[in-house]
């Protein structure tokens, strides 16, 4: 028993280091892909106003000159839907599981998504193509409505302040990042990294502990 | 470690799992249950009969998922339409989502396994409040049951072998499952029986041993509810997304707060045995 014991602790020693070598190279990874401190030369930002009139806030950055309105809502995470409308390219029929269901993407008469375009800062405009037709530059931001009522569509909240200090931050190599705005602590390359290092201790440990019961056995 | 810790521990783990689709949080459930069943489950044949349980599962989750779900960019192959129900394309995305889905109930199984691998049956029932140990003790003794009715299904099959029979038709099981119920029947009475003449019920329960709650009881409670709690908050402010693979495929986010909310789960794994 007393063997059992003195072997348990060596491993919670062993784990213990390897946590905190864990741990150390996660504090040395960048901090949190905030938008506010997002590590891409150039950001879009997405402004989505959902049916309720909840608005999300997502500030997207990537690396090319460039990015089209399709990728920036791909990037975003968020959940979404297209249909081709022809030479019009993809029009977005769903965002964040809304409409749950739907057999038009956009109906003559009831609600539909409106897309919209604001350049450089600029008011917002109706997109006159496709999400899939857009190109976005660093500064520029893409606004989606869904608009319970037909006929005209007020256009989103304003997006400034989606991607307040983004211009402060250092380029990176990186591709295409999805973060949101304001409240979220997680990113993509640094947070999976962490994740995966979390994942190699704890296989380690459920080798140690199989060791262990087989030893006992 | 006391058994409700352990209780506390599972509704948490089991929170995380199902609040989540991100696989990434699943995972890490699933890793730290894996290793509490490693470190403080009972040896013996069960576990790995909850391990092929779970890959069945999963794997019929995933298999269900990727020939009924048709959405998705990354086409992998494409079944003739004439197939009621599963003709169409099959994609990457539904494969991934398959797997993510497969992953939440590996993680759920796994997350209140502990309750009776861990636990033994009577001391679960000690953990009850006393209003309900009455009920722990119906459901106590027919989990009890269970093992029993497979032990003897296993020994009346040998027996029927020794005599010659074969399972060679459907028709032939009724050897073996009629000695199975009626002998599971006898044990039930028996039970009955048992606890009667021990005058169950006629004053308020007794226990043979108390179990004791320690300071580390305390902690790894109190660790595993905060744990879930915070995950909550941070799923449901939107600091923690799930993960939805559709139309394409992307790499789940992950919050690194998120990820350390599920890991405290792994601290009961850690506690040395006394």
């Amino acid at each position: 028993m007393r063997r059992i014991g003195s072997r348990r602790g060596l491993v919670i020693c062993l784990l213990g280091t390897m946590a905190g070598l864990a741990g150390s190279a996660v504090r040395m990874l960048p901090a949190p892909s905030l938008c506010t401190a997002a590590t891409y030369p150039h950001h879009v930002a997405l402004v989505v106003e959902l049916g309720d009139g909840q608005s999300v806030g997502r500030c997207v950055g990537f690396n090319a000159s460039s990015i089209s309105g399709e990728g920036v809502l791909r990037a975003s995470g968020l959940e979404y839907a297209t249909q081709g409308y022809g030479s019009l390219g993809q029009a977005v029929c769903q965002v964040d599981e809304e409409p749950a269901a739907y057999s038009t993407c956009l109906p003559s008469g009831g609600s539909y998504w409106a897309l919209f375009v604001s350049r450089a800062g600029g008011a917002w405009q109706p997109a006159d193509v496709g999400i899939s037709s857009l190109e976005f530059a660093s500064g520029d931001a893409e606004g989606l409505r869904y608009d319970p009522d037909a006929g005209p569509d007020p256009a989103p909240t304003s997006p400034a302040g989606v991607c307040a200090a983004a211009g402060s931050s250092a380029p990176a190599s990186g591709g295409v990042a999805s973060t949101s705005s304001g409240t979220a602590a997680g990113g993509s390359g640094p947070a999976l990294i962490a994740a995966a290092a979390v994942f190699g201790v704890l296989l380690v440990l459920a080798g140690l502990q199989l060791a262990l019961r087989r030893r006992r056995a | 470690m006391s058994t409700r810790a352990l209780a506390a521990w599972s509704a948490s783990g089991l929170v995380i799992a199902l609040s989540t689709s991100n696989p990434v949080y699943r995972g890490v459930v699933l890793l730290c249950a894996l290793n509490l069943l490693l470190a403080r489950g009972r040896r013996g044949p069960r576990l790995r009969l909850l391990l092929i349980g779970i890959a069945l599962a999963a794997a019929t989750a995933t298999l269900l998922t990727l020939l009924l779900s048709h959405s998705g960019a990354h086409i992998l192959v494409r079944l003739p339409g004439a197939i009621p129900a599963i003709g169409g394309p099959l994609t990457l995305e539904a494969l991934a989502f398959g797997l993510a889905t497969g992953l939440g109930i590996a993680a759920a199984m796994l997350a209140v396994a502990p309750l009776t691998l861990v636990s033994q049956p009577h001391e679960l029932v000690d953990a009850l409040p006393p209003a309900l140990a009455r009920t722990g003790a119906a459901v106590g003794a027919a989990l009890n049951l269970i093992p029993g009715t497979v032990r003897s299904a296993a020994e009346i099959r040998d027996a029927q072998r020794m005599r010659g029979w074969r399972a060679r038709r459907v028709t032939d099981w009724p050897a073996v499952a009629v000695p199975v119920v009626l002998t599971a029947i006898e044990g039930s009475l028996t039970l009955a029986e048992a606890m009667e003449s021990r005058a169950y019920g006629v004053t308020a329960r007794t226990h043979l041993t108390i179990q004791s709650w320690t300071r580390a009881d305390t902690v790894l409670t109190v660790s595993a509810l905060v744990a879930a709690a915070l995950f909550l908050t941070l799923s449901l402010t939107g600091s923690a997304p799930g993960w939805f693979p559709f139309p394409v495929l992307t790499a789940p986010v992950v919050s690194v707060p998120a990820v350390l909310c599920c890991a405290v789960l792994v601290l009961p794994s850690l506690l040395v045995r006394r």
